[in-house]
């Protein structure tokens, strides 16, 4: 009888102070990074360098020329029948700058031109496309200004380490022209063309 | 009989006492360490650094209203300045219309404002004509382009096959130094120092080189590549890419003389823009040169003055979640010396440890070290 | 059985003052009891009152660990209110704010902005248990020396006064 009052007392004891201790272990709090297979700091770290290298294209005018690296039609160039580059960045400086920056990291980008209509509507021209991004991808954009008399510009020089696209005869707001645009001579006639926002998209392989 | 077994209830309930009250002190723990694991967890977060979109929406506002100065200042032919302001006004309102609804997306506010009256007249010289080389509207070979004005955008296109002739650095040097007169070059004076830049064909490598020369010995030349260049003084850049020999634009002050030396040696177009009004502009330079300087409108012939707006300041509202931001910023796009939204790093050391960082002045160096 | 105990206690009960005397049945059970009661109770005490303390003092831990993070955040918002504030042009309002946790481990705490010499620093401290965590703010434009509580903080800048104020709300 006392034995087992002892033994009773005991268990209960060591029953209570299990549930205890699971209890404390099972509130600890759930954070982002034990919950997803990719972690949150990778995506971070990638939006940063997205946004770094916009600010650096944007600085030596690289991004502007990519915008405008089309021909009449508003293709960009060597693109085919798609319209948008599938294997990589555009063969001008901005790609250059892209395809270091990620390329060799197994990381993936998708580059969007997005342009506003007269009815206010943005719709979205794609630059380059190499699939649907996965849920973990972070994104990074930068707004272009374009004037009328801003020009198409054409495959760069051979010869030239740097890539630098160059310019063309063609201004922005020429009758064939309807590129970031709903029709042709859309828009009111006080010399800005049309502001627009380049998107890069970045997720891993 | 009686008090055994009333001791042995009594240990028994000091052993479940014990035991709650230790389940209880684990309880207690695992809510403290929950804060820690939190609070550890908000410091990893994004390093949102609230003002960067802040001065990212700054710098795209820059950029924006300062190409549309500049469209508005490339075309018209022969506007007032009035219009031509006017016209800058109407576009940053459509400016602001557009980048406000990509803002909105990201619930942001942004807005930009051009008030009336907030531009600087100033004249814009130009050459557009590729055929024609660098002389004076009087065909004068050694001519003053601009004397004590802020000059801004000043850039050049020129054709490799379009050099009279090639010549090599050695005499490009002795030309700097004023022994000869075999390639062309612009002299830029602040008032304390000088400058001069040349632009040649190069005999050896055949290719367009620029070498610059700050009278006391110092030479440095730059390289482009390809058949037609742009080369940008105030920007820096040769064909889009910065080039070393012309960094001495950082050092420019505020008012400086231009003059062109044996502008017969190169074919090409050029522009600038000088922050004094056309009419006083036309006749000081005219007085300088002795002679006609420029043509007035832009049919009548190369080198020609337009007015045109030098500067102009604006008005910036930013308002986020986190961060509200209203200044106003002047805008002149391609002035030398501007100074960049953030240091440039100039060298970069890693070290290990933790702690304060402590900073200290070389002149215009900040060195941060542990 | 009750024979043989009778036959005993026939036999003791001649001397009854040596029988109390060599009795020890009595002594070692109150004894025994109170010593195993005793030791017993300071066993589970002495375990009480040291994890009471551990968890003291890993309460305080966690608290200075947490002021660490909150005034290195408040840190980087005043270098971020310094960065607008000291861009060219005039800026006219430079507002930069964040949601802070109203109290740390279930504890108040206030954050103070002070400076001496060339360097401002944040002091951001609590009452009980008494913590105290300095960190340091690195700015071009000088910062108002105020107390704020904690909760949320906005970074203000006076353009007429030139200098950054950190304040409640």
């Amino acid at each position: 009888m006392r034995g087992q009052a002892h033994t009773l007392e005991a268990l209960v004891a060591s029953l209570l102070l299990l549930a205890g201790v699971a209890f404390a272990l099972q509130v600890t709090t759930v954070t982002p990074l034990s919950a997803s297979t990719s972690s949150q700091h990778i995506e971070n770290q990638q939006g940063a360098t997205a946004d770094g290298v916009l600010a650096a294209a944007a600085e030596n005018g690289a991004l502007k020329r990519a915008v405008l690296f089309t021909d009449d039609e508003g293709n960009f160039h060597g693109t085919g029948n798609d319209g948008y580059y599938t294997s990589g960045g555009p063969p001008n400086r901005f790609g250059a700058i892209l395809n270091r920056a990620f390329e060799s990291r197994g990381i993936v980008f998708n580059v969007y031109v997005n342009y506003q209509t007269a009815d206010g509507l943005v719709k979205q021209k794609r630059m380059v496309y190499r699939g649907v991004p996965s849920d973990h991808a972070s994104a990074a954009s930068k707004k272009v200004t374009l004037v009328d008399d801003d020009v198409l510009h054409a495959d760069p020089d051979p010869n030239d380490d740097y890539e630098v696209a160059k310019p063309t005869a063609t201004a922005l707001d020429s009758e064939s022209s309807s590129l970031y645009r709903d029709a042709v001579n859309d828009g009111s006639d006080d010399g800005l063309y049309n502001v627009v926002e380049v998107e890069v998209v970045v997720w891993r392989m | 009989m009686a008090d055994v077994a009333s001791s042995v209830r009594e240990r028994g309930q000091l052993i479940l006492i014990g035991g709650l009250s230790l389940a209880v002190v684990f309880v207690a723990l695992a809510l403290v360490l929950n804060s820690a694991i939190y609070t550890e967890n908000l410091a990893t977060r994004t390093s949102d650094n609230p003002a960067d979109t802040a001065m990212q929406f700054r710098h795209d506002a820059l950029v924006g209203a300062g190409t549309v100065i500049e469209h508005v200042n490339r075309n018209g032919g022969d506007r007032t300045y009035s219009d031509r302001y006017s016209e800058y006004q109407n576009a940053v309102d459509e400016w602001q219309g557009l980048h406000a609804s990509y803002s909105a997306v990201n619930g942001l506010f942004t807005e930009i404002r051009a008030p009336d009256g907030a531009g600087n007249e100033g004249t814009r010289v130009v050459d557009d004509d590729p055929g024609s080389n660098y002389t004076s509207a009087a065909g004068q070979t050694d001519w003053t382009v601009a004397n004590d004005a802020q000059i801004r955008q000043l850039q050049m296109n020129v054709d490799k096959g379009d050099f009279p002739s090639s010549v090599d650095d050695g005499t490009v040097k002795d030309t700097l130094d004023g022994a000869e007169n075999s390639a062309f070059y612009a002299e830029i004076d602040d008032g304390a120092d000088s400058w001069r830049v040349a632009v040649y064909r190069d005999s050896n490598t055949d290719e367009v080189k620029v070498m610059s020369y700050d009278l006391s010995g110092g030479f440095s030349t730059c390289t482009a590549e390809g058949e037609s260049v742009q080369i940008d003084i105030t920007g820096e850049t040769l064909d889009g890419t910065h080039c070393e020999a012309l960094s001495f634009v950082d050092d420019l002050s505020n008012t400086h003389a231009i003059s062109y030396h044996n502008a017969h040696l190169i074919f090409g177009t050029y522009e600038l823009t000088v922050d004094r009004v056309e009419g006083s502009f036309r006749s000081e330079v005219d007085a300088e040169n002795g002679g006609s300087t420029y043509f007035d409108n832009p049919g009548d012939g190369a080198p020609y003055t337009t007015p045109a707006i030098y500067s102009a300041t604006i008005e910036l509202v930013y308002d986020g979640p986190s961060v509200t931001y209203e200044t106003e910023v002047r805008v002149a796009p391609g002035e030398p010396g501007e100074s960049a939204v953030a240091p440039p790093v100039a060298h970069l050391d890693t070290f290990g440890g933790s702690g304060p960082l402590s900073k200290e002045h070389d002149g215009d160096v900040t060195r941060w070290s542990p | 059985m009750v024979a043989v105990r009778a036959r005993i206690d026939r036999r003791l009960n001649c001397g009854v003052r040596s029988r109390l005397a060599t009795d020890q049945r009595a002594v070692s059970t109150t004894l025994g009891y109170a010593l195993s009661l005793t030791v017993a109770t300071l066993l589970v005490g002495g375990l009480l009152i040291a994890s009471g303390g551990f968890v003291e003092d890993q309460r305080e831990r966690t608290i200075r660990n947490e002021l660490q993070v909150i005034g290195q955040q408040v840190s980087a918002d005043v270098a971020a209110a310094d960065r607008l504030a000291s861009t060219d042009g005039t800026n006219d309002k430079v507002v930069v704010a964040r949601n802070l946790p109203n109290e740390v481990t279930g504890v108040f705490y206030t954050i103070a902005v002070k400076s001496d010499g060339g360097e401002t620093y944040l002091t951001l401290s609590t009452n009980s248990p008494d913590v105290s965590v300095r960190v340091n703010v690195a700015t071009e434009t000088p910062v108002a020396q105020t107390d704020v509580s904690g909760g949320d903080v906005r970074v203000v800048y006076d353009p007429s006064a030139d200098e950054l104020e950190v304040q409640h709300g």
